[in-house]
């Protein structure tokens, strides 16, 4: 029953893949080969700032700074941010069962 | 003891005091294995070009921009960059500008890029772009890492540093982590044994945060997984920079930047989400429940962001976290307290069905760093972490024994700060400093329905422990480390040199008591009294590491395309303890040692070489070799060893024949000779002050620090851009063996026996032979003599050693698809065939039997075959599924008789009795291993971009095939031999949400 289970899991991985991807896995493959072979190839651009890493785009992702919202609009969700993780923190440290000796005040160290 | 008391609270209050000024004062820093970028620039006609321009620029980098210049060989090293994406330019008057975009870097790696520049006008740019290199060819350092996103994306569970050793094949197998039902302390000290070798360090941002006590290596701060930027792990091949270990694991931490970002997390679990694995085979057990997950919760805060832009960041985070997991077959007991026994409230175990136990733990971490850049080239970073945490049930608890016998750990107060200075005094001068000062208390307490009036009972013939914790460590429990740390890079494009010196002091403070003050704990046999086990109380154990220094310089010397890498680093270490009293008790006087420093005190010289040859130039092909020696961690047995407290026998037993059936020793307890029901106690010395009880040679205590020898040899290319593969061979040694021997006794003194094995088909050869090479030492000497530890040369030549295979691959295919992992197989050969004492069966370092009378214990390849590999795939829509597979070696398959005169026949035919019961192993230990262990985690993510941030979902399933992999049974023969005590977890699903702004 497992290697059916695995051999089904490893069949879904692979169909995902392809699904996802559009293509077959042989044109995935083909795909892949053709990235790797130009991946080197150069190109000219001018001026020098024209060129942009886009990794460094994606690193950089949206952020609630740079939002463009207005300031009372960011205060606010930083407020709503803060009071719900306190108010979780809380929650959570009181409902914990605590039997530490430290919490119970009898610690002899 | 009240002294001890008063100096606790007090230290308590100076820890906190120390904790917050610290976090305000330190000055001092430390690096971390940076990361580099390094090639070679030539023109067209493939001319070497000194003097370009090399500028890496990433916003990884709080400077913006790093610049070198190339050297005469048109070379050039940019060193001591963080994990990021970078783009390097590369400038000369005459040429035109190169830009090559998107190199990403992991911790601890140098990317190889080499470009070639045209004649051109300056302005005019060519932009180079393609995957990153994921071939280091100048360094030998073996490593793995893994990054936040990493980390997000894999259903990596309970996240600490073992998270990284836990999908890395060669670490040996430990009990498994589904979705965190493993206990979050036990998890992430799960690191220790890789290749055979002992003593991973483990480190928070470079500085070592393992506990100090005794030979352990566990973690004494707990990483909050918001803290973590990248996972490092080192595991072969490591520089003079590396102090004690031969692996490393590393966590290099967030930091804040000039952008306000925030991010909430968590995560959840429970019974509801998780099957059962229960089958026939468990059920032949008598297992009929698997582990259930009453809760695994997650939630955590970071928020970082500028003070003042440009000048001063922060990052802050919070996490709360914890688990409560229903152990297969564990309840409490039902006679827990009933017996009506006016000596023992406990005497027997009966589950209670309604109450089943659990192991229990919960963390509470706070944590603030800020980085201020003081001046255009000095960088400080401080940190600080106050945690408080129970490790509620010592964990693992997995029901092997009843959770009354189990003891809770009050994590308070604890914590870590650390600071670090970073000055590139010129592009190619680096200055480096840092400090760092860790302490955790873990006072120890009874569980639930334990009263002081119980003792603990081990009922032998099943290895079953119930009615009270055997020890616990309190009222003080107490250890910590500081180091200090100093370094110098120079680096042209042909060389990278380093030259450093660091420091790292220690402590640890640790009382022990049995939980009854009578200081005796039972063992039964058929649940019959069979020994009483003694321990002289009070008692407290101190350690000092007064210095761990260390001096090195290393440089990687690029000749053509091959780089040397050449160390050598002096290690001193010095231990000792300080002047302590303890109070006189009912088996021991009044003892008071003074102040020693100097045990051990150990100087050691270990060189690291290495060769890494970039074999076609291109920096996707390496081949590479090293030799290293390196000390073990280092720790404080020996110190625990020689200290007068413990070196005097603080431990024994007696035999009990409760003749009478009252479960009452009817015999005078403080009379060590044989009367009424009790037998004679097994070491004379027992309850005497003697600090002379044991005798320590100067080849130990001066000159005899272990050490072990590492060689690797690898071949690595890059397949694919952005995939690489890599075959490997490892072959290390251990170069120091310490023993114990009693002075008073030889073999002479011991008599063989035979037992006849128990006729069981599980047994190899069906059992029901007879079995020799046993021994017991003659009653005349019983509990007599002087034991003296010294170095294993006196007496034969002891072999440690392995000879390995690991074949791996691992990078970044296009769109975004991630690989890695690999198969790793071994044979270790543990040898000790030389005698001590006892024939062919010497005792180690803690006067323990090794082996015996298995004295050469093989671990063959089949048996330490490891595959793991993991992967994430982004899927449409935004979706993105990760898995993560292991499969390692099974359960160990040990089996240890316990006998007692009527199951033995002496060679000697004048005897007929022993001394004491005996627990024998009845075939080699390390030589069957059960079923394979295999799990399967799988993980799918959904990113929703909400405008102002990204909320991130997920849903992890782990132990997707619901297998039940054995991982550790009950070894004692009996009827329980070979039942599961751990094994895999069901299949749970946990959810996971988390918003980054």
């Amino acid at each position: 029953m497992r290697q059916v289970l695995a051999f089904a899991l490893v069949l879904g991985l692979g169909h995902t893949s392809a699904a996802v991807a559009g293509e077959t896995l042989l044109a995935s493959a083909s795909r892949l080969a053709r990235d790797a072979a130009r991946s080197e190839a150069p190109s000219r651009t001018v001026p020098v700032s024209a060129a942009r890493s886009t990794h460094a785009v994606v690193e950089q992702g949206q952020n609630l700074a740079g939002s463009g919202m207005s300031r009372r609009k960011k205060a606010l969700i930083w407020l709503a941010a803060g009071v719900g993780f306190a108010a979780t923190a809380y929650t959570i440290d009181h409902k914990v069962v605590d039997n530490t000796l430290s919490s119970l005040g009898t610690r002899k160290d | 003891m009240t002294g001890h008391a008063i100096v606790g609270l007090r230290s308590v209050r100076i820890a906190l005091a120390v904790l917050i000024c610290g976090a305000i004062l330190v000055p001092s820093a430390w690096a971390q294995q940076s990361s580099g970028i390094a090639g070679v620039v030539r023109d067209s006609g493939g001319l070497a070009m000194p003097g370009v321009t090399v500028e890496a620029a990433s916003p990884a980098l709080i400077e913006k921009v790093r610049t070198v210049t190339t050297d005469g060989e048109g070379r050039y090293n940019v060193v001591d960059l963080r994990p990021g994406a970078y783009t390097i330019s590369f400038t000369l008057a005459g040429f035109s500008t190169v830009k090559r975009e998107g190199v990403v870097l992991g911790s601890g790696f140098t990317a190889t890029v080499n470009v070639a520049m045209s004649v051109g006008a300056i302005a005019e740019t060519i932009t180079v772009t393609g995957a990153s290199p994921v071939v280091d060819t100048q360094t030998v350092r073996q490593q793995e890492t893994l990054s936040t996103k990493d980390l997000e994306s894999l259903p990596s569970g309970n996240i600490g540093l073992q998270t990284l050793a836990y999908v890395t094949p060669g670490f040996a197998a430990t009990q498994a982590d589904v979705g965190g039902t493993r206990d979050t302390w036990s998890a992430q000290g799960n690191y220790t044994f890789y290749h055979g070798k002992t003593g991973t360090r483990a480190s928070y941002d470079g500085f070592r945060n393992q506990y100090f006590i005794g030979a352990a290596s566990g973690v004494g701060y707990v990483t909050d997984s918001g803290n973590i930027e990248e996972l490092q792990l080192e595991t072969t091949g490591m520089g003079a920079d590396s102090g004690s270990g031969s692996t490393s694991l590393n966590v290099i931490p967030r930091s804040g930047s000039n952008v306000f970002r925030g991010g909430i997390d968590g995560y959840y679990s429970n019974a509801n989400m998780q099957s059962a694995n229960i089958d026939d085979n468990l059920r032949s057990f008598g297992i009929n429940s698997s582990a259930e997950v009453q809760r695994i919760y997650r939630a955590g805060a970071q928020l970082g962001g500028p003070i003042k832009r440009d000048k001063l960041w922060f990052f802050a985070a919070i996490g709360r976290w914890g688990s409560r997991v229903n152990q297969p077959g564990a309840y409490y007991n039902a006679l827990q307290g009933k017996s009506g026994n006016p000596v023992t409230p406990t005497l027997f175990y009966a589950p209670d069905l309604s109450r089943p136990a659990a192991s229990f733990d919960w963390f509470r971490n706070n944590s603030l760093r800020t980085t201020w850049q003081a001046s255009a080239r000095q960088r400080v970073n401080v940190y600080f972490d106050i945690q408080k945490s129970c490790r509620c049930t010592t964990g693992p608890f997995t029901g092997a024994n009843a959770i009354e016998s189990e003891r809770g750990w009050d994590w308070w107060p604890s914590g870590v700060v650390q600071g670090t200075w970073t000055m590139p005094v010129t592009s190619k001068i680096l200055l480096e400093a840092g400090g760092s000062w860790q302490v955790a208390n873990w006072v120890n307490f009874a569980e639930e329905g334990v009263t002081r009036d119980d003792r603990s009972i081990l009922e032998l013939s099943t290895n079953f422990r119930y009615g009270a914790t055997s020890l616990l460590t309190a009222p003080i429990a107490r250890t910590g480390r500081s180091a200090e740390r100093f370094s110098m890079t120079y680096v042209t494009g042909t060389h990278n040199i380093k030259v450093g010196i660091g420091d790292e002091q220690a402590f640890n403070d640790e009382s022990r008591s049995r939980n009854n003050s009578d200081g005796l704990n039972y063992d039964f046999l058929n649940g019959k009294p069979n020994r009483i086990q003694y321990q002289a109380e009070p008692f407290l154990q101190q350690e000092r590491q007064n210095v761990e220094l260390g001096i090195f310089a290393q440089d990687a010397w690029t000749i053509k395309r091959v780089t040397l890498n050449l160390g050598l680093r002096l290690d001193y270490l010095s231990m000792g303890f300080p002047a302590a009293d303890l109070a006189a008790g009912l088996y021991v006087p009044a003892r008071h040692v003074d102040e020693l420093k100097g045990v051990p005190q150990w100087t050691d010289v270990n060189p690291r070489m290495g060769v890494a040859w970039d074999v076609f130039g291109s920096g996707r092909t390496a081949v590479k070799a090293s030799f290293g020696r390196f000390n073990q961690l280092s720790r404080s047995d020996l110190t625990r060893r020689f200290h007068p407290f413990s070196s005097s026998i603080n431990t024994a037993f007696r035999t009990w024949t409760d003749t009478n059936n009252n479960y009452i020793p009817d015999c005078q307890l403080a009379n060590f000779s044989q009367n009424g029901e009790c037998g004679p106690i097994s070491n004379v010395n027992f309850g005497k002050f003697i600090p002379s009880a044991t005798l320590f040679d100067d080849s130990v205590t001066k000159a005899n620090r272990d050490y072990l020898w590492d060689i690797n040899l690898e071949v690595q290319h890059e397949v694919l851009k952005g995939l690489s593969v890599s075959a490997g061979y490892n072959r290390n040694w251990d170069g120091s063996f310490t023993v114990t021997e009693n002075t008073l006794v030889g073999p002479q003194n011991f008599d063989e026996y035979c037992i006849t094995a128990p006729a069981d088909p599980r047994l190899p050869g069906g059992g029901g032979k007879q079995l020799c090479g046993y021994y017991d030492i003659q009653p005349a000497f019983f509990g007599l003599g002087t034991l003296r530890v010294t170095n294993a040369k006196e007496f034969g030549k002891p072999e440690r050693y392995w000879d390995g295979f690991t074949f791996a691959a691992n990078g970044r295919l296009p769109r975004g698809v991630k690989l890695g992992g690999g198969l790793d197989f071994g044979r270790q050969v543990d040898d000790h065939c030389y005698t001590v004492d006892v024939p062919n069966q010497p005792n180690d370092i803690t006067n323990v039997n090794v082996g015996g009378p298995f004295c050469r214990i093989v671990t063959s390849w089949g048996d330490t075959m490891d595959f793991r590999f993991r992967g994430s795939i982004p899927l449409k829509g935004g979706f993105d599924a990760s898995f993560i597979y292991r499969n390692t070696p099974g359960a160990e398959l040990s089996s240890l008789l316990t006998v007692t005169s009527a199951d033995v026949k002496f060679k000697n035919p004048a005897r007929t009795t022993l001394t004491a019961a005996k627990t024998v192993n009845l075939y080699a230990p390390n030589s069957v291993y059960g079923d394979r262990f295999k799990q399967l985690d799988v993980a799918v993510n959904k990113s929703f971009n909400i405008g102002w941030g990204r909320l991130r979902t997920a849903l992890d399933i782990y132990n997707v095939l619901n297998g039940n992999s054995i991982q550790s049974v009950v070894t004692a023969y009996s009827v329980r031999w070979l039942r599961p005590v751990g094994f895999l977890d069901a299949r749970l699903a946990r959810v996971t949400a988390a918003i980054q702004f």
